[in-house]
């Protein structure tokens, strides 16, 4: 309790901008969530413009923004229950990114579970050679694919 | 299925290497499959719309099957592609 107490007290001490960036990234985060349940990621991926993409090189020169949106989406995916948000923070990052003319690729991978022989899927996001989400275990997945916008 | 009978990919899959193996993501149904290592070359082999008797004559020359033990073997796995609409089989 006194731990979260104090996380909040360090939370509202942060700028105003940062603030609202964790408002915004909730309410993707939540609506991304329910959509991607209802539409394939086919449909989604046109409705947002994603294509498909071969070239990692290319710089975003606001890496301030970019790093603020990453801790945004971080720590409001903190505030939901559940596991496995990976695609929907993807694509959260993907709006707020779009949004800000940022530029970032979506990875999509598979890994197989070397005992249960059973694969896993993972989608995590790169802009200026850092992970912004997903950051965790995906060197061990096997990119199946690769999305980007234009900006 | 026949010797003439033509099979394809379904060009809308995203594929990728895996060691021996191919994992494959099928975006519109939000599934994801892995191939085994006759499953790739098969995989590998239609990469352009093929009969069932060139894929087979194919096989053979790697595999120490008769071509009539491959068709007998493979029908059922590619019937099983097309029901998971992996394949096309025209």
């Amino acid at each position: 309790m006194l731990k979260s107490l104090r996380a909040f007290k360090n939370f509202i001490k942060r700028p105003p901008f940062e603030i609202f960036l964790v408002f915004e990234s909730l309410f993707h985060l939540l609506r991304i969530k329910f959509l991607i349940k209802k539409y394939s990621f086919n449909k989604l991926s046109k409705s947002y413009n994603l294509k498909l993409t071969k070239d990692e090189n290319f710089k975003n020169k606001d890496i301030k923004k970019l790093k603020q949106i990453t801790w945004a989406i971080e720590r409001s995916s903190q505030l939901l229950p559940w596991d496995g948000l990976c695609l929907v923070k993807a694509l959260t990052a993907h709006i707020m990114l779009k949004k800000r003319k940022l530029s970032a690729i979506i990875y999509m991978g598979v890994k197989k579970d070397s005992q249960t022989n059973e694969l896993e899927a993972h989608a995590w996001v790169k802009a200026n050679n850092q992970i912004l989400t997903g950051k965790q275990g995906h060197k061990n997945f096997t990119v199946v694919s690769m999305f980007t916008w234009d900006i | 299925m026949t010797n003439e009978s033509i099979i394809e990919r379904n060009d809308e899959l995203l594929s990728s290497d895996m060691d021996d193996e191919l994992v494959m993501m099928d975006l519109e149904s939000n599934n994801y499959y892995g191939l085994n290592k006759v499953g790739k070359d098969i995989w590998e082999k239609i990469e352009e719309p093929t009969t069932l008797e060139e894929l087979c004559s194919d096989l053979i020359k790697k595999y120490n099957v008769s071509f009539d033990k491959c068709k007998e073997d493979i029908t059922p796995f590619l019937e099983k592609l097309q029901e998971m609409n992996i394949v096309k089989i025209s």
